[in-house]
């Protein structure tokens, strides 16, 4: 699939407000966090839904002038939705990477350690696995929320199916959150096996969207 | 509701669906149906949506009702069903099903594109199956009969502490039972074992009356035969009756209440043989249990004593003395029956006696075979096969024979290698916390689940009552090694004081505070704060250590036996390094007051403020304080308690602080019988000091004895005299030298027997063997022969050419059974002779 610098540009533009938050929250958050953070802290899953969620919207406003027009300037489905996937990869490393790297450089630790908190830099290990546990709730929402926005303008009854099956991933990792042991394995390798199968599922559905416009 | 009113109720559900289902399918059709003058809805979804859709509810109502059946903590037995009544489990198994077929159904819902429904459907499914499952006090409480989530089974055990003895015969109420530790259940040890209601005839005759020398007579301790046993109580049945129960239930209850409490207070008389000995109760027997309402398991234990295999032991050891302590894997393969007795027989001994110390090193070296540890690969191998043994016996201490194993090792261990594993073990461990008793003299890193714990002699037991089920983290045992060799490793390089921060400061501990950090629990830090370093000083100074507990967030609010504390303040109190010391100088105050909200005259105090003594400074401080203000004059043990924590202090305390502590206290009589015994574990010249100064306050009439006449205060100055006479030999050989037999009967009894079987290690035993006096070098004879060290024997030497010849007759009969000792065969020695095979 050829890379139209353009359509990126006009869904980057879109996206940014998504982005800016992500990046905003995100990071701020691992560098200012003042305790030890650890995977269950909700308040960053917060952050990557409500940036997710932002994602959704921002793109996927299917009943507007604007969606109409960029969907009748002649780009394939398959391209729109590819860029349009791109720029989400893209906002999400860009909010995702910072705030990684603030931990895994040092530079939270170093920082709350000239603050003199006790926990840095000796607990700084603790928090390595934290950035993936991020990255993995992305993947988790991001898939889900674009599928239920396509899934709302498709011109079929139940609508709000997407939404529903949102709602059940969002359950279900909640339910991961509270609990402890061997059985968040298992769980992992649920949600990697519903990512593919929200963006296939959303692949092939975006190719019958209904634009309202 | 019974079980059929269950599946009538299912039934109904499932048909109301159905209809509700056909109600809707009918009425899609009805809008469809040409001439009809509604639209047509709008198609179904496209395949794609039906399944993304399906697949999302499934992978959603599968880890919500996996973690909803499997664990406890929701009321999930699935996990345990073999625990639980069969029926109970059924039932179980049945709630499961209803819940998966629940989930079927909406997943076809979402199928045939009606993912609403099917959410709908979801969503009630597993909140009805949550609520069935935690509803009530336990799953399906609220409807299941009570007879089907009756715990059948609790598994028992009755095993014997106070001697390392396996495979003793049990019996209870006449009744065979097996070997212990006994294993079976409440139910059938109740069908097995007859109820005697009252004792047996000879329950307080059948006993032995064992003899504790001293040189002015004997004490006697009565031992029974029979054991006096009550059973322990199962499951915690509720105290009231359900709600709602009919007023004929509820006298049901009570009945079978008062049926089980009147069950519970039977007592069973027990008794146990080892190796055709039978054992003698020192009538302490006890119980415990555990567990949740399906998986309840309870134990009992007693102390029993077996007098002949513990002399068999010492004939042992004396056979070992007789050999110069060069003994052959065949004297260590009849050591090694006596379990951790034998370690402990040879510890004690080698308090007194340096080379039972090498034979100990010797026995690990054989066993552990350490002559293959020749470089730092083959130590580590060597080590490796210890933590595999401290696994598969699921038990370990430090002060057994691997413990001493691990102790000869460490310096060959390569070092990188060695806290590699350490942080790895620490990383992955969650139940990983030192025990740091102290079991004559050594730390102890141990872990053990034995039913009553395992016996350390004068050192209590061991005991551990949680972290078994560790889930996925690695279990205990095989990190214990690791921690006593990095522990050693540390005494090795603090003693290096151009090392600092040495790699335990610089790696380990920063590993201990970052997996391990748990401000609720203090505890769990103790290991990284004894280690010191730059790590620890900044974790715990840059803390919040002046604030009270109640200032502290939630999650920092520790508790030390039942009291708010702060973590901080109680960690920097241990904290042993430069920077810990500087501290308990700089804020003393804040460490007294800590130590004053901790102290309570109850059992246990000394624990409590073990801080204190870690630095002897900070313990010599509080001393004033302690003295005077927390223990009231007239309080039951405050002399107790105050000599007591001298006797903690060590090398720090003064003469003169025991006489302050006894000054300032209001002597009651029964109180100074039992505080002056203390005064043994003094050492000699200290406690005559001590003698000496209490005898002269005596004498001076103090406020502290008013309502002591003269009598009486003779009597204290009796009681204090006899205590240091009984260990100033010096003084026994005087008074014996001095005067005639006629003049002092008692002592001239006494002293033989007091040599013989409780002090043969006494100095007393050479001069006595070398006074001019026949009738005094004939009093060690006993004592030559129950210890034949190489002094000792050098000593018999000498009196097998005595000058006298009843001495000299007296030397060669002892000669003659010890020659005879050393040329029996071993398997006589061991534990249980019939049972030995080398």
């Amino acid at each position: 699939m050829p890379l139209r610098h353009g359509l990126l540009r006009i869904y980057w533009r879109q996206a940014l407000p998504a982005t800016g938050w992500g990046l905003l929250s995100l990071t701020l958050y691992a560098l200012i966090c003042p305790g030890v953070m650890s995977w269950r802290d909700l308040l960053p899953m917060q952050f990557i839904g409500l940036q997710c969620l932002l994602l959704a919207i921002l793109l996927g406003r299917f009943n507007t002038p604007a969606f109409a027009f960029l969907y009748s300037r002649g780009y394939s489905r398959n391209q729109l939705w590819g860029h349009l996937m791109l720029v989400s990869v893209l906002s999400v490393f860009i909010a995702w990477l910072p705030a990684a790297l603030t931990v895994w450089s040092g530079l939270r630790s170093s920082l709350h350690d000239w603050f003199q908190s006790p926990y840095f830099p000796v607990m700084a290990p603790r928090e390595a696995l934290v950035p993936w546990i991020w990255l993995g709730i992305y993947l988790v929402f991001l898939p889900a929320f674009h599928y239920a926005w396509i899934r709302l303008a498709q011109p079929t009854r139940g609508q709000n199916g997407g939404i529903l099956a949102a709602g059940a991933m969002i359950a279900a990792l909640l339910a991961v959150y509270s609990m402890n042991g061997w059985f968040a394995w298992p769980c992992v390798g649920t949600f990697s096996l519903m990512v593919p199968v929200f963006l296939l599922g959303a692949r092939m559905l975006h190719r019958n969207l209904e634009v309202r416009a | 509701m019974t079980a059929f009113s269950f599946f009538f109720f299912l039934v109904m559900a499932v048909l109301i669906v159905a209809v509700f289902l056909l109600v809707l399918r009918r009425r899609r059709m009805a809008f469809s149906r040409p001439g009809a003058f509604l639209p047509q809805p709008a198609p179904y979804p496209a395949r794609p949506a039906r399944l993304v859709e399906a697949a999302a509810l499934t992978a959603a109502a599968g880890i919500i009702i996996a973690i909803a059946a499997t664990f406890p903590n929701t009321g999930g037995n699935l996990l345990r069903l073999e625990q639980i009544p069969y029926d109970y489990a059924a039932v179980n198994v049945l709630f499961f099903a209803c819940a998966v077929v629940g989930v079927g159904v909406a997943i076809l819902l979402a199928l045939l594109g009606r993912t609403f429904l099917g959410s709908l459907t979801l969503a009630t499914v597993l909140i009805g199956y949550g609520f069935v499952l935690n509803g009530g006090s336990y799953p399906g409480s609220w409807f299941l009969p009570e007879d089907i989530i009756k715990p059948t089974t609790a598994e028992y055990t009755i095993d014997i502490c106070g001697t390392n003895v396996q495979d003793a015969e049990l019996w209870v109420n006449g009744v065979y039972l097996g070997k212990t530790p006994y294993v079976t259940t409440l139910e059938d040890f109740k069908k097995k074992v007859p109820y005697w209601p009252e004792p047996p005839k000879d329950f307080k005759t059948d006993k032995a009356n064992i003899l504790t020398y001293h040189p002015l007579g004997p004490s006697i301790g009565h031992y029974q035969r029979w054991i006096k046993l009550e059973l322990p109580r199962g499951y915690a049945e509720p105290s009231r009756p359900p709600l709602f129960s009919s007023s004929e239930d509820v006298k049901k209850f009570y009945e079978q209440k008062r049926l089980a409490e009147e069950i519970a207070k039977r007592y069973y008389y027990p008794r146990l043989r080892y190796a055709g000995e039978w054992g003698l109760s020192l009538d302490n027997a006890g119980w415990g249990g555990g567990g949740g309402r399906f998986a309840y398991s309870v134990e009992s234990h007693f102390t029993v004593l077996f007098p002949d295999r513990q002399k068999r032991l010492e004939a042992l050891l004396n056979k070992a003395r007789l050999a110069d302590y060069h003994v052959g894997p065949e004297w260590f393969e009849a050591l090694e029956t006596y379990y951790e007795d034998a370690w402990l027989a040879l510890r004690k001994a080698a308090d007194d006696e340096p080379p039972m110390g090498e034979l100990l090193d010797a026995w690990a070296a054989w066993h552990y075979r350490l002559d293959q540890a020749v470089d730092p690969e083959s130590a580590w191998e060597v080590f490796q096969r210890i933590c595999d043994e401290a696994e598969s016996r699921r038990k370990y201490t430090t002060a057994s024979v691997a413990g001493q194993a691990v102790k000869l090792l460490t310096p060959k261990l390569p070092v990188d290698r060695l806290v590699d594993h350490a942080m790895e073990i620490i990383r992955t461990t969650n139940a990983f916390e030192p025990l740091q008793s102290l079991v004559r003299g050594y730390k102890q890193f141990g872990y053990c689940r034995r039913t009553g714990g395992l016996y350390l002699g004068d050192n209590g037991y061991l005991y551990v009552s949680s972290g078994e089920n560790v889930g996925p983290w690695q279990s205990p045992y095989r990190g214990l090694p690791v921690a006593q060799a990095i522990w050693t490793l540390n005494q090795q390089l603090r003693s290096k004081p151009t090392l600092s921060p040495n790699v335990i400061q610089q790696r380990i501990v920063p590993a201990l505070i970052c997996w391990h950090y748990d401000a609720r629990r203090p505890e769990s830090l103790l290991a990284a704060v004894s280690f010191g370093g730059p790590a620890i000083d900044a974790f715990l100074l840059r803390q919040k250590w002046r604030a009270s507990a109640e200032q502290l967030p939630f999650e920092q609010q520790a508790r030390i036996s039942g009291k708010e504390i702060n973590p901080w303040l109680y960690l920097l109190a241990y904290l042993n390094d430069a920077a810990g010391r500087k501290f308990h100088r700089e804020h003393a105050g804040e460490i007294m007051n800590l130590a004053d909200k901790l102290h309570a005259p109850s059992w246990g105090w000394e624990r409590d403020l073990d801080f204190l003594f870690a630095d002897p400074w900070l313990a010599k401080e509080y001393w004033t304080h302690y003295v005077v203000k927390y223990r009231p004059r007239t309080s039951g043990e405050a002399l107790r308690d105050k000599w007591n924590y001298l006797l903690k202090m060590g090398d720090a305390t003064t003469a003169e602080m025991f006489v302050e502590a006894w000054k300032e206290t209001t002597i009651d009589w029964a109180e100074f019988t039992y505080a002056v015994n203390l005064l043994d574990q003094l050492d000699p010249p200290m406690q005559k000091k001590v003698v000496d100064a209490l005898t002269y306050e005596i004498h001076r009439r103090p406020l502290n004895l008013q309502g002591f006449d003269d009598v009486q205060r003779k009597q204290l100055v009796d009681m204090l005299r006899d205590q240091g006479r009984r260990y100033d030999v010096k003084q026994i050989f005087k008074t014996l030298a001095r005067e005639k037999r006629q003049a002092n009967k008692q002592l001239w009894k006494n002293v033989p027997l007091w040599l013989e079987h409780n002090a043969p290690d006494s100095p007393l035993v050479e001069m006595l063997a070398r006074s001019e006096n026949p009738e005094l070098r004939a009093m060690v004879f006993g004592a030559l022969r129950s210890d034949p060290t190489p002094g000792h024997r050098a000593l018999l030497a000498e009196l097998l050419k005595d000058p006298d010849p009843k001495v000299r007759a007296e030397a060669e009969k002892v000669a003659a059974e010890l020659k005879t000792l050393a040329a029996a065969p071993l398997r006589e020695f061991t534990s249980d002779p019939a049972a030995f095979s080398p």
